[in-house]
């Protein structure tokens, strides 16, 4: 049994800690903790905290739970000297006699210097462990840049997709390159014990291997004028499988296909449909059928030509020119299709009849 | 007034000295009336910073989500954290007790330098000036470490603000430059360096790194300055911020040392006086001191922990901030076995430093978290870090000032403050410190980032723990100035029957 686990053994096995308030419960969340706690007899009684602190701040990578040992051991240690301290405070005014005239002994002087440096260099060399672990990225690492721009956080993808939601495979590293802004931010995940601080107009990497699948709370920790929901994303760590799949759907269809083909897929995987039908019914959007065949009247009054131009831009801006009898509701998709999916698009509608 | 029966001037142990500036307050230059003054002051802003702090406390419990509420938020931080730093915390302990205290320590009868003494206070006056005018014209909202790029784009106050650092930091400079020639020139009465007492020793630590690390903060807060009016661009390029914060924790980090050097001179002092070594000193305690301020100047590296290129120099800053808790150990075995060897009584006086020593503790290991590269890197901007500086700031340092406070009344008027209430308001003070700022370690543990009005951290039970120990903090303070205050208005009454018969 190492160093750390004696402690948190020993903690465990105080009669207070299976009682302890639940202002304490983040703290006992460590897997270490959770096996010292199973290893004895309290272990049913102690299960309701560490649940609880579980719930509150889960372990979701590889990291939380070497720092949680870390934070552990020195936690320990902290509310032993405190109680240690206090203690001999007390008993000092408490007790019946005065104690002998003289000197400290060296030895103590000595010894306490020694312990506290030892003690020291535990702590240190713990936590510089999982320091040490953070700084190199594993080769295979899935990229994503990292940015948090004017409206908020954008996450880049390899395929050139742009999000403000982040998406992880469970138990695969990730590759974060971020992205210095006009102002420092720092891309804080609670639950991974991840915070990455990037000051103005700075690189910085830094990687995460999930481990729980879920909906996590990134959010920047640095003072700052904007809204506060501005500094917020969501962070989805896919179960098993999840994220392939998800990557596929963003990815689009094969690029080489034909263009009506590619268009027809786009159509079909892009999420077009929710609002666009090809058979003339009517939803939120205008209907794809006889697109070439029916006039184009704009909300203005105008009357657009049914050209590639016209479509592509209705796809990458499509508050410039919104047809009458329908909401300006509809997202940009700028920087989330290719290009030749765009193309792929507007052959694709233009072959409706 | 510059009778022996004066408040400033009685002391019973000592021969009464004139004003050498004549019959006003405001102008003289013993250092007892020096004391009452920044007592008078520093109280003041005592009570400022802490209504300051209970609407801090309060706001996020209550309302948030509009703009105009964060707003408020930023400018109830940002004073209540510029009042607490620059005139509570920094020279409460020099200004007061040091005051008092030193020369009496030393032998001598005055500072070294009392004109410097008294433009000492005169500057923390002119810097008050200026805080007011930020107050009231339009309140800082920049934080009281004017962290950037906020400080170069707010509208608020951040010239006053900075104008007021200026004189306030002057005064420091001044005060500690004072503090480190007295010691220095004590020692002409064929007394030597291993004669001085423990509390010359931490009280001149402290005052010689105010007098070195100040120009830094007034240099950096030039620079910023200038930046904002157009004329430099110093931190305008990338890592702007992280610059200007090296610059700014060039100077807080050792500012906070000479806080808790200073704290750690009075704890010694109370209890050198209940135990067996009233003004003495021991070469552990001295070298642990001399420790404690070397690595002071060494550490400020770690409040950028993460923000540079070099994980080396976060690994080294780190290794150096450990370091430093060393000493901090072996001054607390020198005051536990100096009590055992003595027949300490439970005194109001020791019980406020235990409770400073015991804050100290959980602080400075509440600190080791911070400066793990680990566990640091999740928890800096959380208010984990709020809830460390308020267990050194509040417990450690307000502590070790009530003890002192509570050690010097009987020789201030002769008579002691009344024992059973000061021992339940110490009680109240312990309580109400941990009740207050742990809750703050818990929810920075789990993200909550500090200086938000969105309560983040799941549990808003925890603020509430958080306000009722603000609220038994402020009753214990206000408690002991009651106390203090009915035992000087008895003890004027009884002089005033006294010279009457």
């Amino acid at each position: 049994m190492n160093f750390l686990a004696l402690i948190q053994a020993a903690a465990a096995t105080a009669p207070a800690a299976a009682q302890a308030p639940a202002s304490q419960a983040p703290i006992a969340q460590g897997t270490a903790a959770q096996a010292a706690v199973s290893q004895i007899t309290s272990a049913d009684a102690a299960e309701p905290v560490v649940q609880a602190a579980k719930e509150l701040l889960p372990q979701a990578s590889t990291f939380a739970a070497s720092i949680d040992d870390s934070f552990l051991l020195i936690l320990w240690f902290a509310v032993f000297l405190s109680i240690v301290v206090a203690g001999a405070f007390a008993i000092m005014v408490l007790r019946p006699s005065a104690g002998t005239a003289g000197s400290t002994s060296r030895a103590l002087y000595r010894w306490s210097a020694v312990g506290a440096f030892a003690l020291v260099a535990v702590f240190f060399v713990q936590g510089a462990r999982v320091w040490a672990d953070m700084q190199v990225v594993p080769r295979g690492a899935v990229p994503v840049r990292v940015a948090l721009e004017e409206k908020g956080w954008s996450f880049t993808y390899p395929n050139g997709y742009v999000t403000n939601e982040l998406h992880l495979p469970i138990d695969r590293a990730v590759k974060f390159m971020f992205q210095g802004a006009s102002e420092p931010y720092t891309f804080a995940v609670p639950a991974f014990r991840l915070q990455v601080a990037v000051p103005v107009g700075t690189r910085r990497d830094a990687w995460v291997e999930p481990t729980l699948a879920g909906e996590w709370e990134v959010r920047s920790t640095v003072p700052s004028l904007r809204k506060a929901e501005e500094l917020v994303a969501l962070a989805t760590v896919h179960a098993e499988g999840g994220y392939e799949k998800w990557y596929q759907d963003i990815s689009g269809p094969p690029l080489d296909l034909p263009p009506v083909e590619l268009g027809q897929r786009s159509y079909q995987m892009r999420g077009c449909t929710q609002c666009h039908t090809v058979d003339g019914a009517k939803l939120v959007g205008p209907t794809f059928k006889g697109f070439l065949a029916r006039e184009h009247r704009m909300k203005d009054g105008s009357v657009v030509d049914p050209s590639d131009d016209y479509i592509k831009e209705s796809i990458l801006d499509p508050q410039a020119k919104v047809v009458e009898g329908f909401e300006p509701v509809m997202p940009s998709f700028k920087g989330r299709l290719h290009e030749l999916e765009v193309a792929g698009l507007a052959a694709y509608i233009k072959s409706l009849q | 007034m510059n009778s022996s029966h004066s408040i400033g001037s009685t002391n019973p142990g000592a021969a009464a000295k004139p004003s050498v500036g004549g019959e006003l307050w405001l102008f003289t230059q013993d250092h007892r009336r020096l004391a009452w003054m920044y007592a008078i002051v520093i109280g003041l802003s005592l009570v400022v910073g802490t209504v300051l702090a209970v609407g801090l406390g309060l706001q996020p419990l209550t309302g948030r989500g509009t703009a105009a509420d964060a707003e408020s938020y930023r400018r109830l931080y940002s004073m209540h954290g510029l009042v607490m730093v620059f005139l509570v915390a920094l020279p409460a302990l020099p200004g007061i007790v040091g005051n008092w205290l030193l020369p009496e320590r030393l032998g001598v009868d005055e500072m070294a330098w009392p004109r410097m003494n008294l433009l000492a206070f005169q500057l923390l006056l002119v810097g008050c000036v200026f805080f007011l005018v930020a107050f009231f014209a339009t309140p800082l909202d920049t934080g009281w470490d004017f962290a950037l790029p906020y400080a170069l784009k707010s509208n608020s106050s951040v010239a006053w603000g900075m104008l007021g650092i200026v004189f306030v930091g002057a005064s420091f400079a001044t005060s500690g430059a004072n503090i480190v020639a007295t010691v220095i020139t004590s020692r002409g009465n064929g007394r030597c360096w291993s004669d001085l007492p423990f509390f010359a020793w931490a009280m001149g630590a402290a005052g010689l790194i105010q007098a070195i690390v100040t120009p830094v903060l007034l240099t950096a807060l030039a620079l910023l300055f200038a930046q904002r009016e157009g004329a430099s661009d110093v931190f305008a390029s990338s890592g702007a911020d992280v610059r200007f914060d090296q610059w700014f924790w060039f100077w807080a980090h050792p500012a906070l040392a000479s806080m808790l050097l200073a704290a750690i001179a009075v704890i010694g002092d109370v209890v050198g006086e209940h135990g067996d070594r009233p003004r003495g000193a021991s070469r552990a305690s001295v070298l642990s001191v001399m420790a404690i301020t070397v690595f002071a100047f060494a550490g400020w590296g770690i409040h950028v922990l993460g923000r540079t290129d070099s994980a080396a120099c976060d690994t080294a800053f780190s290794a150096l901030v450990l370091a430093s808790g060393v000493p901090l150990i072996i001054l607390i075995v020198d005051w536990v076995t100096t009590l055992e060897r003595g027949e300490a009584r439970a005194t109001t006086a020791l019980g406020y430093a235990a409770t400073s020593v015991v804050a100290l503790t959980v602080g400075g290991m509440a600190g080791v978290f911070l400066a793990v590269p680990g566990t640091g890197a999740h928890l800096q901007n959380t208010s984990f870090s709020t809830g460390v500086l308020h267990f050194l700031v509040v417990g450690g340092v307000l502590g070790a000032l009530l003890s002192g406070v509570h050690q010097l009344w009987p020789r201030w008027l002769g008579v002691a403050a009344r024992e059973g209430w000061g021992k339940f308001g110490c009680f109240l003070f312990f309580v109400g410190v941990n009740l207050a700022f742990v809750p703050l370690c818990v929810r920075g543990y789990l993200g909550q980032p500090r200086r938000t009005l969105e309560v983040v951290a799941a549990d808003e039970r925890l603020g509430w723990y958080a306000v009722l120990g603000a609220v038994l903090i402020i009753g214990a303070l206000t408690l002991a100035a009651w106390n203090l205050v009915a035992t000087l208005l008895d003890s004027r009454a009884t002089l005033a029957k006294k010279e009457a018969d």
